[in-house]
């Protein structure tokens, strides 16, 4: 790391989720795709909408809208995913990073963002908990949550799947 | 060039063929052991041992070429006939290539080593006492012959091959996968064409494709014999310490599988002739009293039977207790009853978690410590894994695994929009399901005179209802465990050579999915796992060797 890294600005990619603005480091994405049709995988939590076929490799697609319970996200044209690389877990036994894709609304544009322009996420009053937000910028006229992309993700906090599987 | 990399690449061949040489020798020796007499074994012993002391002094193992040259010595004496060949010779010379082992993965490592003199004791114990060695001339071996081993060469005929990194033929095998998958979207795009030429020269692409693609495949063949051989030293030394008299056979060393599936086998292997010495064999005196020959036989084979390849691991051993097995599985609560449990059922439970953790339940059963991790461990490459046994007569493991573990033969059904893959290796046959069957989740339906309970694919796997509704469903009927039941489906797609890539962390507790495939279209589908996926609807399936209790549709 570079003596005055502190002090660039870090740039990050914001997008929007059900009506609000949200960013990621832009270093964490991989890329972002147009939504096409997932396939969906059974006994999923709900928020697990399917995988998809990126370049040869299955990814798991994630509606943070509806993890957040704020309700599925509607697709439209703007839809998009946001492919985000997830540092490799301990208990994973590949030594590849995670690829996930989470689905957006729209992808709105990439920020530079100064560490004084980022304050502590509010304690409350957002629509998605602060446990899973590392920050709140403020660009321009605007305020933008950081995600704290990591613990968004993690699996192991997802509501269970509604739907259980036909037995008994 | 550069002298010392140079040094460091002999080297590296060296210890990988030296390797080999041991545990060619060690072989050889317990051959030699039932045949004293073979003076042609003996010959192979002396000139394994002679390569690996030419090969040491060449790459500056000193510690290893001293020794070997000592053993090359002895073993001189014996070709000679100087000193006989007993079993008690046999058992110093393997403790001696135990010790060669040793001291080349230390001198591998970099580190230097002096012959100890324990090693040098084991040597002393293959010389008569009264021989003067300075006497004897050397005319057999010139010991400064260190030219003897040349890189590539040790086992000259034996094995002629090239050493290539696992992960180069993994690299190697995805892409013949994924040109596979394109060649798929191509020849669909063509499809609509109608443009003869190109379907032509398609054609033509497609047959070299799948030529190189099976070329790629037999590249990662290799055979089940080092894996099965291994088992003659270890079985030799337990029933050794243990005082019970055994011998191992050996079938179908030749059987050849993908490199990554043998080494799938290699623990649940180990862990089954393990059992079978300690566990399932008698001590002579018992199997003398139940007039069997006091010497035991465990049987390790191979076969391929319908795109799989069978191992089993057989004993004639004591065989496994039904009651005994059955009363522990009551006490901890596995089953309530079990009576009308069949054999195979019973025995099953051994592979259960949790159904052996005392040892002296073994005692009882004749089996089971760590059975519920071989059983994991086959699962793990698809494979099955089944009990038969007859108390007093024997028992016999039988593992079924697939040939590779990368590409699946995949059956495509469609269950309203969405579609699956089914292994070929699973199913029986694919039919329409009568008319007649009402839309319920479950039924049973009449097969040839015999009963098939059946599941809609749709209502286990929560299908989306409203897509593509077929005018008549249809029913693939798949096997598994040795049973058999259907599973009713929208469309039949037909045969593809699926990619089996495994499901990302996050879903990898998908139920009754074993993975995912990337579709000609390049959509991903599901490939399913037949068994996993009848034992989440809790159907009692119908047995294909007995007729037990169905149940009635609803």
């Amino acid at each position: 790391m570079s003596p005055n890294a502190t002090l660039a600005p870090t740039q990050y990619l914001s997008f929007v989720l059900a009506g609000e603005e949200y960013a990621v480091e832009i270093l964490r994405v991989k890329e972002i795709i147009e939504y096409e049709s997932l396939t969906r995988v059974p006994a999923m939590p709900a928020a697990v909408r399917g995988v998809i076929n990126l370049r040869g490799r299955v990814v798991p697609v994630v509606d943070l809208a509806l993890r957040f319970g704020l309700g599925a996200s509607p697709l439209t044209r703007r839809s998009c995913i946001v492919m985000v690389e997830l540092a490799a877990q301990a208990s994973s036994t590949s030594d590849s990073s995670l690829v996930v894709g989470i689905i957006c609304d729209e992808v709105s544009e990439v920020l530079d963002l100064a560490a004084d322009q980022v304050q502590p996420p509010p304690a409350f009053g957002t629509a998605v908990g602060a446990e899973y937000l590392q920050g709140l910028a403020e660009a321009g006229k605007k305020f933008v949550l950081l995600m704290n992309i990591e613990r968004a993700l993690d699996t192991s906090t997802f509501a269970p799947d509604a739907a259980t599987l036909a037995a008994a | 060039m550069n002298i010392e990399l140079d040094l460091d690449q002999f080297r590296h061949v060296y210890v990988q063929e030296a390797d080999e040489a041991l545990s060619a020798m060690e072989e050889a020796l317990i051959t030699l052991e039932e045949q004293p007499d073979n003076a042609e074994l003996l010959n192979e012993v002396f000139r394994f041992a002679h390569t690996i002391k030419g090969g040491a002094a060449m790459v500056e193992f000193s510690g290893l070429a001293e020794f070997s040259h000592k053993v090359e010595d002895a073993l001189s004496l014996i070709r000679d006939g100087v000193v006989a060949l007993s079993p008690a010779r046999v058992t110093v010379l393997l403790q001696i290539v135990d010790a060669m082992r040793e001291m080349l993965r230390i001198e591998a490592a970099g580190r230097k080593v002096t012959v100890r003199t324990s090693n040098l004791a084991l040597v002393a114990q293959l010389m008569p006492a009264d021989l003067d060695l300075a006497a004897r001339p050397h005319d057999a071996a010139p010991v400064e012959d260190v030219e003897a081993w040349v890189p590539g060469t040790a086992l000259s005929s034996r094995l002629r091959s090239l050493r290539v990194d696992m992960s180069k033929l993994d690299v190697l095998l995805n892409l013949s996968g994924e040109i596979a998958v394109a060649k798929g979207r191509l020849m669909q795009v063509l499809a609509d064409r109608r443009d003869e030429a190109a379907d032509s020269a398609a054609e033509e692409m497609e047959r070299l494709l799948a030529s190189l693609h099976e070329r790629v495949m037999q590249l990662r063949l290799v055979s089940l014999g080092p894996i099965f051989r291994q088992h003659l030293r270890t079985v030799r030394d337990i029933a050794a310490q243990q005082g019970k008299l055994l011998k191992l056979e050996l079938e179908g060393e030749d059987v050849e599988v993908d490199a990554s599936i043998v080494e799938q086998l290699r623990d649940p292997l180990t862990h089954l002739v393990r059992n079978a010495v300690d566990h399932g064999m008698e001590y002579p005196a018992a199997r003398r009293d139940a007039g069997k020959s006091p010497c035991g036989t465990i049987v390790i084979r191979a076969r391929h039977d319908r795109g799989l390849v069978v191992v089993e691991v057989s004993d004639d051993g004591r065989g496994m207790d039904r009651d005994a097995i059955l009363a522990k599985a009551r006490e901890r609560g596995m089953v309530e009853d079990g009576s009308a449990m069949t054999d195979a059922q019973v025995f099953a439970l051994t592979m259960q978690a949790g159904f052996s953790t005392a040892a002296q339940v073994t005692e009882v059963s004749g089996r089971g410590v760590g059975m519920d991790v071989v059983r994991r461990n086959v699962e793990s490459i698809r494979g099955s894994i089944e009990i038969s046994s007859q108390q007093g007569r024997g028992s016999t493991v039988c593992l079924r695994v697939p040939l590779t573990i990368a590409i699946v033969e995949g059956f495509v059904v469609g269950v309203r929009g969405e579609r699956f893959v089914v292994p070929v290796d699973s199913i029986v046959e694919c039919l329409s399901l009568p008319l007649a069957e009402t839309e319920t989740p479950f039924g049973v339906l009449e097969l040839r005179g015999a009963p098939l309970p059946y599941v809609r694919l749709r209502h286990l796997l929560d299908v989306a209802p409203g897509n593509a509704p077929a005018a008549r469903e249809s029913v693939v009927v798949v096997h598994y465990g040795g049973r058999q039941a259907g599973l009713v489906v929208d469309h039949l797609f037909g045969q593809t050579q699926a990619v089996l890539k495994p499901l990302p962390p996050m879903l990898a507790r998908a139920a009754g999915v074993s993975g995912s495939t990337i579709m000609g279209d390049g959509q991903v589908s599901l490939m399913l796992d037949v068994g996993a996926l009848l034992e989440l609807c809790h159907l009692p399936i119908a047995s294909t060797h007995a007729h037990t209790q169905l149940p009635v549709s609803s």
